[in-house]
Protein backbone atom coordinates (compact mmCIF):
# COMPACT_ATOMS: atom_id res chain seq x y z
CA UNK A 1 0.00 0.00 0.00
CA UNK A 2 2.64 1.93 0.72
CA UNK A 3 4.78 1.76 -2.01
CA UNK A 4 1.47 2.31 -4.93
CA UNK A 5 0.93 5.62 -2.56
CA UNK A 6 4.45 6.88 -3.04
CA UNK A 7 4.34 5.26 -6.74
CA UNK A 8 1.04 7.77 -6.80
CA UNK A 9 2.96 10.71 -4.95
CA UNK A 10 5.56 10.76 -7.95
CA UNK A 11 3.02 10.59 -10.35
CA UNK A 12 1.33 13.55 -9.14
CA UNK A 13 4.69 15.99 -8.55
CA UNK A 14 5.32 14.86 -11.55
CA UNK A 15 2.38 15.83 -13.34
CA UNK A 16 2.32 19.32 -11.30
CA UNK A 17 6.00 20.28 -12.45
CA UNK A 18 5.56 19.35 -16.10
CA UNK A 19 1.72 21.41 -16.09
CA UNK A 20 4.30 24.34 -14.34
CA UNK A 21 6.90 24.18 -16.04
CA UNK A 22 4.56 24.18 -19.70
CA UNK A 23 3.52 27.26 -18.35
CA UNK A 24 6.54 29.13 -19.04
CA UNK A 25 7.82 27.09 -21.90
CA UNK A 26 4.62 26.10 -24.22
CA UNK A 27 6.87 24.50 -27.05
CA UNK A 28 8.34 22.12 -23.86
CA UNK A 29 8.09 18.24 -24.78
CA UNK A 30 6.98 17.66 -20.90
CA UNK A 31 3.19 18.21 -22.94
CA UNK A 32 3.23 14.29 -22.45
CA UNK A 33 2.90 14.21 -19.03
CA UNK A 34 -0.21 16.06 -19.50
CA UNK A 35 -1.32 13.36 -22.04
CA UNK A 36 -0.24 10.64 -19.28
CA UNK A 37 -2.46 12.55 -17.06
CA UNK A 38 -5.55 12.23 -19.30
CA UNK A 39 -4.87 8.74 -19.94
CA UNK A 40 -4.77 8.02 -16.21
CA UNK A 41 -7.98 9.97 -15.75
CA UNK A 42 -9.97 7.61 -18.05
CA UNK A 43 -8.29 4.59 -16.77
CA UNK A 44 -9.06 5.57 -13.35
CA UNK A 45 -12.30 6.86 -13.72
CA UNK A 46 -13.31 3.50 -15.71
CA UNK A 47 -11.35 1.78 -12.67
CA UNK A 48 -13.68 3.19 -9.92
CA UNK A 49 -17.19 2.74 -11.82
CA UNK A 50 -15.82 -1.37 -12.39
CA UNK A 51 -14.99 -1.15 -8.34
CA UNK A 52 -18.21 0.13 -7.97
CA UNK A 53 -20.03 -2.68 -9.90
CA UNK A 54 -17.99 -4.75 -7.98
CA UNK A 55 -19.27 -3.88 -4.60
CA UNK A 56 -22.82 -4.51 -6.03
CA UNK A 57 -21.98 -7.84 -7.36
CA UNK A 58 -20.59 -8.64 -3.73
CA UNK A 59 -23.84 -7.22 -2.27
CA UNK A 60 -25.70 -9.57 -4.73
CA UNK A 61 -23.42 -12.78 -4.16
CA UNK A 62 -23.94 -11.63 0.17
CA UNK A 63 -27.72 -12.11 -0.05
CA UNK A 64 -27.43 -15.13 -2.40
CA UNK A 65 -25.15 -17.00 0.70
CA UNK A 66 -27.74 -15.79 3.92
CA UNK A 67 -30.64 -17.24 1.59
CA UNK A 68 -28.54 -20.35 0.91
CA UNK A 69 -27.84 -20.65 4.84
CA UNK B 1 -13.52 -15.62 -21.62
CA UNK B 2 -11.24 -15.18 -25.14
CA UNK B 3 -12.82 -12.17 -26.42
CA UNK B 4 -12.04 -10.21 -23.42
CA UNK B 5 -8.17 -11.00 -23.80
CA UNK B 6 -8.52 -10.24 -27.38
CA UNK B 7 -10.30 -6.60 -26.64
CA UNK B 8 -7.91 -6.00 -23.74
CA UNK B 9 -5.11 -6.76 -26.40
CA UNK B 10 -7.04 -4.55 -28.65
CA UNK B 11 -7.13 -1.47 -26.19
CA UNK B 12 -3.31 -1.87 -25.50
CA UNK B 13 -2.55 -1.36 -29.27
CA UNK B 14 -5.21 1.98 -28.93
CA UNK B 15 -2.87 3.17 -26.01
CA UNK B 16 0.03 2.25 -27.41
CA UNK B 17 -0.84 3.71 -30.91
CA UNK B 18 -1.82 6.90 -29.48
CA UNK B 19 1.16 7.50 -28.09
CA UNK B 20 4.12 5.64 -30.47
CA UNK B 21 1.88 5.70 -33.80
CA UNK B 22 -0.21 8.63 -34.44
CA UNK B 23 1.80 11.89 -35.30
CA UNK B 24 1.21 14.89 -33.60
CA UNK B 25 -1.16 17.90 -35.37
CA UNK B 26 0.12 21.39 -36.07
CA UNK B 27 0.27 24.04 -33.35
CA UNK B 28 -1.56 21.32 -30.86
CA UNK B 29 2.20 19.41 -30.55
CA UNK B 30 2.09 16.16 -27.97
CA UNK B 31 -1.78 17.01 -26.77
CA UNK B 32 -2.88 15.51 -29.81
CA UNK B 33 -2.88 12.38 -28.32
CA UNK B 34 -5.82 13.48 -25.66
CA UNK B 35 -7.83 13.43 -28.89
CA UNK B 36 -7.75 9.23 -28.92
CA UNK B 37 -9.32 9.39 -25.07
CA UNK B 38 -11.37 12.79 -24.83
CA UNK B 39 -13.42 12.14 -27.92
CA UNK B 40 -14.19 8.52 -27.49
CA UNK B 41 -15.48 9.81 -23.81
CA UNK B 42 -17.77 12.72 -25.23
CA UNK B 43 -19.11 9.96 -27.82
CA UNK B 44 -19.94 7.22 -25.59
CA UNK B 45 -22.05 9.81 -23.10
CA UNK B 46 -23.86 10.83 -26.58
CA UNK B 47 -24.37 6.98 -27.22
CA UNK B 48 -25.35 6.17 -23.79
CA UNK B 49 -27.41 8.27 -23.32
CA UNK B 50 -29.73 7.61 -26.55
CA UNK B 51 -29.77 4.14 -25.40
CA UNK B 52 -31.49 5.39 -22.12
CA UNK B 53 -33.70 7.43 -24.16
CA UNK B 54 -34.50 3.99 -26.55
CA UNK B 55 -34.96 1.90 -23.33
CA UNK B 56 -37.37 4.89 -22.09
CA UNK B 57 -39.04 4.94 -24.87
CA UNK B 58 -39.66 1.07 -24.80
CA UNK B 59 -40.40 1.22 -21.60
CA UNK B 60 -43.28 3.72 -21.95
CA UNK B 61 -44.74 1.33 -24.65
CA UNK B 62 -44.53 -2.11 -22.93
CA UNK B 63 -44.16 -0.94 -19.40
CA UNK B 64 -41.38 -3.54 -18.35
CA UNK B 65 -38.93 -2.47 -15.38
CA UNK B 66 -36.33 -4.92 -17.40
CA UNK B 67 -36.50 -1.69 -19.98
CA UNK B 68 -36.29 1.01 -17.07
CA UNK B 69 -33.22 -0.87 -15.88
CA UNK B 70 -31.45 -0.96 -18.74
CA UNK B 71 -32.34 3.07 -19.60
CA UNK B 72 -31.14 4.19 -15.90
CA UNK B 73 -27.89 2.12 -16.46
CA UNK B 74 -27.24 3.03 -19.74
CA UNK B 75 -27.48 7.34 -18.18
CA UNK B 76 -25.43 6.07 -15.04
CA UNK B 77 -22.69 5.19 -17.25
CA UNK B 78 -23.27 7.61 -19.73
CA UNK B 79 -23.20 10.19 -16.79
CA UNK B 80 -19.47 8.51 -15.48
CA UNK B 81 -17.73 9.51 -19.41
CA UNK B 82 -19.79 12.79 -19.57
CA UNK B 83 -17.61 13.62 -15.92
CA UNK B 84 -14.47 12.08 -17.43
CA UNK B 85 -14.73 14.11 -20.64
CA UNK B 86 -15.21 17.25 -18.78
CA UNK B 87 -11.94 16.59 -16.73
CA UNK B 88 -10.08 15.50 -19.45
CA UNK B 89 -11.32 18.27 -21.80
CA UNK B 90 -10.75 20.75 -19.04
CA UNK B 91 -7.15 19.91 -18.56
CA UNK B 92 -6.41 20.02 -22.24
CA UNK B 93 -7.87 23.31 -22.36
CA UNK B 94 -5.58 24.83 -19.74
CA UNK B 95 -2.39 23.44 -22.00
CA UNK B 96 -3.59 24.64 -25.09
CA UNK B 97 -5.84 28.19 -23.85
CA UNK B 98 -4.53 28.67 -20.68
CA UNK B 99 -7.31 28.30 -18.82
CA UNK B 100 -9.26 25.14 -17.16
CA UNK B 101 -12.42 26.90 -17.86
CA UNK B 102 -13.74 29.11 -21.02
CA UNK B 103 -17.24 29.04 -21.12
CA UNK B 104 -16.88 27.49 -24.61
CA UNK B 105 -20.37 26.52 -26.29
CA UNK B 106 -18.78 22.93 -26.01
CA UNK B 107 -17.54 23.35 -22.56
CA UNK B 108 -21.35 25.26 -21.80
CA UNK B 109 -22.99 22.41 -23.39
CA UNK B 110 -21.48 20.01 -21.46
CA UNK B 111 -22.10 21.41 -18.14
CA UNK B 112 -25.68 21.65 -18.83
CA UNK B 113 -25.78 18.19 -20.08
CA UNK B 114 -23.66 17.23 -16.82
CA UNK B 115 -26.83 19.32 -14.51
CA UNK B 116 -29.89 17.43 -16.94
CA UNK B 117 -28.36 14.31 -16.74
CA UNK B 118 -27.88 14.68 -12.78
CA UNK B 119 -31.47 15.85 -11.98
CA UNK B 120 -32.45 12.48 -13.54
CA UNK B 121 -30.72 10.84 -10.75
CA UNK B 122 -32.02 13.14 -8.62
CA UNK B 123 -35.57 12.65 -10.09
CA UNK B 124 -34.61 8.71 -9.57
CA UNK B 125 -34.06 8.92 -6.27
CA UNK B 126 -37.01 11.33 -4.90
CA UNK B 127 -39.97 8.62 -5.92
CA UNK B 128 -39.98 5.25 -4.13
CA UNK B 129 -42.48 3.66 -5.74
CA UNK B 130 -40.98 1.78 -8.45
CA UNK B 131 -43.56 2.32 -11.45
CA UNK B 132 -43.81 5.75 -10.66
CA UNK B 133 -40.01 5.96 -10.70
CA UNK B 134 -39.88 4.17 -13.66
CA UNK B 135 -42.81 6.24 -15.63
CA UNK B 136 -41.35 9.61 -14.52
CA UNK B 137 -37.74 8.79 -15.03
CA UNK B 138 -38.68 7.63 -18.90
CA UNK B 139 -40.52 11.06 -19.66
CA UNK B 140 -37.52 12.81 -18.42
CA UNK B 141 -34.80 10.22 -20.21
CA UNK B 142 -36.59 11.02 -23.34
CA UNK B 143 -36.94 15.03 -22.84
CA UNK B 144 -33.17 14.93 -21.64
CA UNK B 145 -32.32 13.04 -24.73
CA UNK B 146 -34.29 15.77 -27.13
CA UNK B 147 -31.62 18.15 -25.71
CA UNK B 148 -28.63 16.47 -26.56
CA UNK B 149 -28.25 16.95 -30.36
CA UNK B 150 -28.97 20.22 -29.64
CA UNK B 151 -26.18 20.96 -27.53
CA UNK B 152 -23.47 18.08 -28.63
CA UNK B 153 -24.15 18.79 -32.46
CA UNK B 154 -26.20 22.37 -32.98
CA UNK B 155 -25.00 24.64 -30.44
CA UNK B 156 -21.23 24.90 -31.32
CA UNK B 157 -21.80 24.92 -34.92
CA UNK B 158 -23.80 28.16 -34.82
CA UNK B 159 -21.80 29.96 -31.94
CA UNK B 160 -18.24 31.03 -33.08
CA UNK B 161 -15.90 28.49 -30.38
CA UNK B 162 -12.36 27.54 -29.45
CA UNK B 163 -12.76 23.93 -30.24
CA UNK B 164 -11.71 23.13 -33.75
CA UNK B 165 -13.93 22.37 -36.47
CA UNK B 166 -15.99 19.69 -36.38
CA UNK B 167 -14.68 16.14 -37.48
CA UNK B 168 -17.23 15.99 -40.05
CA UNK B 169 -16.95 19.17 -41.21
CA UNK B 170 -19.38 20.87 -43.70
CA UNK B 171 -17.73 19.44 -46.58
CA UNK B 172 -18.50 16.01 -45.29
CA UNK B 173 -14.81 15.03 -45.26
CA UNK B 174 -12.54 14.03 -42.71
CA UNK B 175 -10.04 16.59 -42.51
CA UNK B 176 -7.40 13.79 -40.63
CA UNK B 177 -3.91 12.27 -41.40
CA UNK B 178 -4.84 8.59 -42.52
CA UNK B 179 -2.24 7.37 -39.36
CA UNK B 180 -4.00 9.68 -36.91
CA UNK B 181 -7.44 8.64 -38.32
CA UNK B 182 -6.74 4.89 -37.70
CA UNK B 183 -5.58 5.30 -34.57
CA UNK B 184 -8.99 7.95 -33.65
CA UNK B 185 -11.36 5.31 -35.06
CA UNK B 186 -9.74 2.01 -33.70
CA UNK B 187 -9.93 4.27 -29.81
CA UNK B 188 -13.83 4.93 -31.34
CA UNK B 189 -14.40 1.26 -31.25
CA UNK B 190 -12.77 0.04 -28.39
CA UNK B 191 -14.38 2.60 -26.22
CA UNK B 192 -17.84 1.80 -28.01
CA UNK B 193 -17.62 -2.32 -27.28
CA UNK B 194 -16.21 -1.28 -23.39
CA UNK B 195 -19.73 0.98 -23.14
CA UNK B 196 -21.44 -2.25 -24.49
CA UNK B 197 -19.41 -4.33 -21.79
CA UNK B 198 -19.98 -2.13 -18.96
CA UNK B 199 -23.64 -1.79 -20.04
CA UNK B 200 -24.40 -5.71 -20.08
CA UNK B 201 -22.59 -6.10 -16.46
CA UNK B 202 -24.25 -2.99 -14.47
CA UNK B 203 -28.07 -4.29 -16.27
CA UNK B 204 -27.22 -7.83 -15.14
CA UNK B 205 -25.91 -6.51 -11.51
CA UNK B 206 -29.29 -3.84 -11.34
CA UNK B 207 -31.35 -7.43 -12.19
CA UNK B 208 -29.49 -9.54 -9.68
CA UNK B 209 -30.27 -6.90 -7.23
CA UNK B 210 -34.04 -6.42 -7.95
CA UNK B 211 -34.45 -10.90 -7.84
CA UNK B 212 -37.38 -11.26 -4.99
CA UNK B 213 -36.48 -14.71 -3.46
CA UNK B 214 -39.87 -16.78 -3.27
CA UNK B 215 -40.27 -18.72 0.11
CA UNK B 216 -38.54 -21.84 -0.30
CA UNK B 217 -36.16 -20.94 -2.85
Amino acid sequence: MKVLISMMQTVVDTVSNAMGSSQLDQTSSSDIYVVLTITLIVWCGLFFYLVYLDRQVKKVKDRVEIKEN
Amino acid sequence: MWWKSLFGIYMVLIILGAFLYAPVAKGLGETTRILFFHVPCAWIATLAFLVSAVYSILYLRKQKMIHDLKASSAAQIGLVFTILATITGSIWAKQIWHSYWNWDPRESSIFILLLIYAAYFALRSAVDEQNQKARLSAVYSIIAFVTVPFLIFVVPRIVESLHPDPLINPRGKVDMDSRMSTVFFGSFVGFTALFFWMLYLKIQIARLSQFKFKPGD
